[in-house]
């Protein structure tokens, strides 16, 4: 599971969070023994329009870009630098 | 007390330098000890104080919240600032835009004195899940001050911010405001813009108040509310909170849930409840006893579908175009992509955080997905509708925030269920989307130490107004 999340973990936390995380799952099993059929949705916003914004192009503000690239850990001139991918 | 403050700034009995000035000087000399704020705006909020006060000499109109002091948890973006969430792997990250809530208080004129404390990525409920240490309970330095917005209810409760804004998730307002002994308000899920939240679990996280009264708590609140076309989960409905509160409860049906009055409750929190629906009672409010079967699953919801919502919204956080990356340290032993990720986030999470990944990685995973993740979706949407069906009886429901009272810093750090079972009175709200208050009650003594209790009213969605004026009239009863 640490894999797939990506996260590297020492063997102490293995065995620490397998213990940790298989009690919690047993705690709340009961959950995944509920006879429940099909759940209508219950929606509390009642909706009569989307409110999702236009997909609009916009141009990053000089400040934000400089804000975004501040952020980078690695660069190589105005560029992210990355290990490959493949 | 933020009306308060407003009439003497406009009446110049006080200058907003002033005032700045003096809750400055109280994280002088307070923040080292408890560790409330991360960040502290020493230097922008006495200019933006002396702004205020230009603008009073020159007799223009104030808003409410203008040249008022208050703090933001560090998990609210604000442009150009450090925002950490309480991680190592985002320690140096600066913000790049603000979360539309920071820029309506600033519209408003609010100062903003720094950034609080949190339990990392909000993840917990003590604030001692910090990659930056506890924060302390200014009642009780021994005691933590709840969580995750624990450093925004030290602030408020220690005089350090006017209010303040937190975050909640499963109770990560109300419970901290609860054991800080202020008010503490999670609105309906969509009410407030979460752009600009660092997101725990998108379905549940909400922003909402944190302050000294119920007053303050309205006004705060018709300050961030309204529809953001960046957070297309948020809906207008046009209202103020403010101009309506009243602590009328005259023919109110308030609902009690056998369910919550059953289990291990401490019983001076059980005794302070029966005795606040004594008082609502003898303000000519009824009480209801429900029956909520289901309401029992909320904690296993909670508790599968967060880590779930956890795992994929920290995928982002891969050392990749933001924050602590392993391949830039010297002596990195990244040697390909997937190295960067699996290392940068074994050096940047904290122990919580990676549990809870880990959890919701499982959650979410082949031959799992069916039995845990589904199956609390479904288990949801029926706690929804047993809510749906309990408010044609109610108007609103009293409720323990807390099973004890708070506890001790290292209680509880050993045990991850021990701390999840603390939530165990305030998930439902969150599970439902339903809008929650936390309201203090009275004093106890405990271990020598005057602790505060409180309640929690849970209203019916979009009813904040309902909840509101309930919670005024347990504070006006209370003189807490």
């Amino acid at each position: 599971m640490a894999e797939l999340a990506r996260i590297n973990l020492q063997p102490e936390e293995e065995e620490k969070f397998a213990q940790e995380i298989g009690s919690v799952l047993d705690h709340f099993k009961d959950i995944s023994q509920l006879e429940l059929g099909s759940v209508e949705n219950f929606d509390h916003y009642d909706l009569k329009e989307n409110h999702t914004r236009e997909d609009l192009f916009e141009e990053n503000k000089e400040t934000e870009k400089a804000a975004i690239k501040h952020n980078f850990p690695q660069e190589k001139g105005e560029c992210l630098s990355v290990k490959a991918v493949l | 007390m933020i009306k308060e403050l407003h009439e003497k700034l406009k009446n110049k009995e006080i200058t907003s330098s002033e005032l700045t000035g003096k809750y400055l000087d109280r994280i002088k000399k307070d923040n080292e000890r408890l560790n409330v704020f991360l960040d502290v705006y020493e230097e922008e909020a006495m200019q933006k104080a002396q702004a205020v006060d230009e603008k009073i000499s020159k007799g223009e109109k104030l808003d409410v919240l203008e040249g008022i002091p208050c703090a933001l948890k560090d998990n609210l973006c604000v442009m150009g600032k450090r925002t950490t969430a309480a991680s190592k792997i985002l320690e140096n990250y600066i913000a790049p835009y603000s979360a539309t809530v920071v820029d309506k208080i600033l519209e408003k004129g609010s100062i903003i004195v720094g950034k609080t404390n949190l339990d990392e990525f909000a993840f917990g409920a003590s604030t001692e899940n910090s990659a930056f240490g506890p924060t302390k309970n200014p009642h009780d330095e021994k005691r933590v001050p709840g969580g995750s917005s624990g450093g925004s209810g030290a602030a408020v409760a220690d005089e350090m911010a006017v209010w303040a804004l937190g975050s909640d998730t499963g109770g990560s307002i109300r419970l901290p405001a609860n054991f800080c002994g202020i008010v503490g308000m999670k609105p309906t899920y969509g009410r407030v813009s979460r752009y600009g939240l660092m997101a725990m679990a998108s379905s549940y996280d909400q922003i909402g108040p944190m302050t000294q009264t119920v007053e303050d708590a309205a006004i705060v609140l018709d300050a961030i509310v309204g529809q953001d076309k960046k957070d297309n989960t948020t809906i207008d409905r046009e209202h103020s909170f403010q101009t309506e509160l009243n602590s009328q409860v005259q023919g109110k049906k308030i609902g009690i849930i056998k369910q919550f009055m059953d289990g291990s409750l401490d019983k001076r929190i059980k005794n302070d409840l029966e005795d606040q629906l004594e008082k609502l009672k003898n303000s000519g409010a009824e009480v209801v006893e429900l029956d909520l079967p289901n309401i029992k699953h909320s904690l296993a919801v909670y508790y599968l579908m967060v880590p779930s919502e956890i795992s994929s919204n920290l995928a982002r956080f891969d050392g990749i175009k933001y924050g602590l990356s392993e391949a830039s340290l010297p002596n990195s032993k990244s040697k390909n992509i997937l190295d960067v990720y699996n290392l940068s986030r074994e050096l940047g999470f904290g122990s919580e955080v990676k549990r809870r990944i880990i959890l919701g990685t499982y959650a979410l995973s082949a031959g799992y997905f069916d039995a845990y993740y589904k199956k609390a979706q479904k288990v949801r949407e029926v706690i929804k509708k047993d809510f749906s069906n309990i408010f044609k009886e109610v108007d609103a429901i009293l409720a323990p925030v807390s099973p004890s009272l708070p506890f001790k810093i290292g209680e509880k750090t050993d045990d991850p269920l021990a701390m999840y079972l603390v939530d165990i009175f305030t998930v439902s709200a969150n599970v439902a989307m339903l809008p929650a208050i936390a309201v203090p009650t009275i004093k106890v003594e405990d271990d020598g130490q005057h602790l505060p209790l409180g309640v929690q009213l849970i209203g019916k969605w979009w009813d904040e107004q309902g909840i509101l004026n309930i919670a005024k009239k347990i504070e006006e009863e209370n003189n807490f």
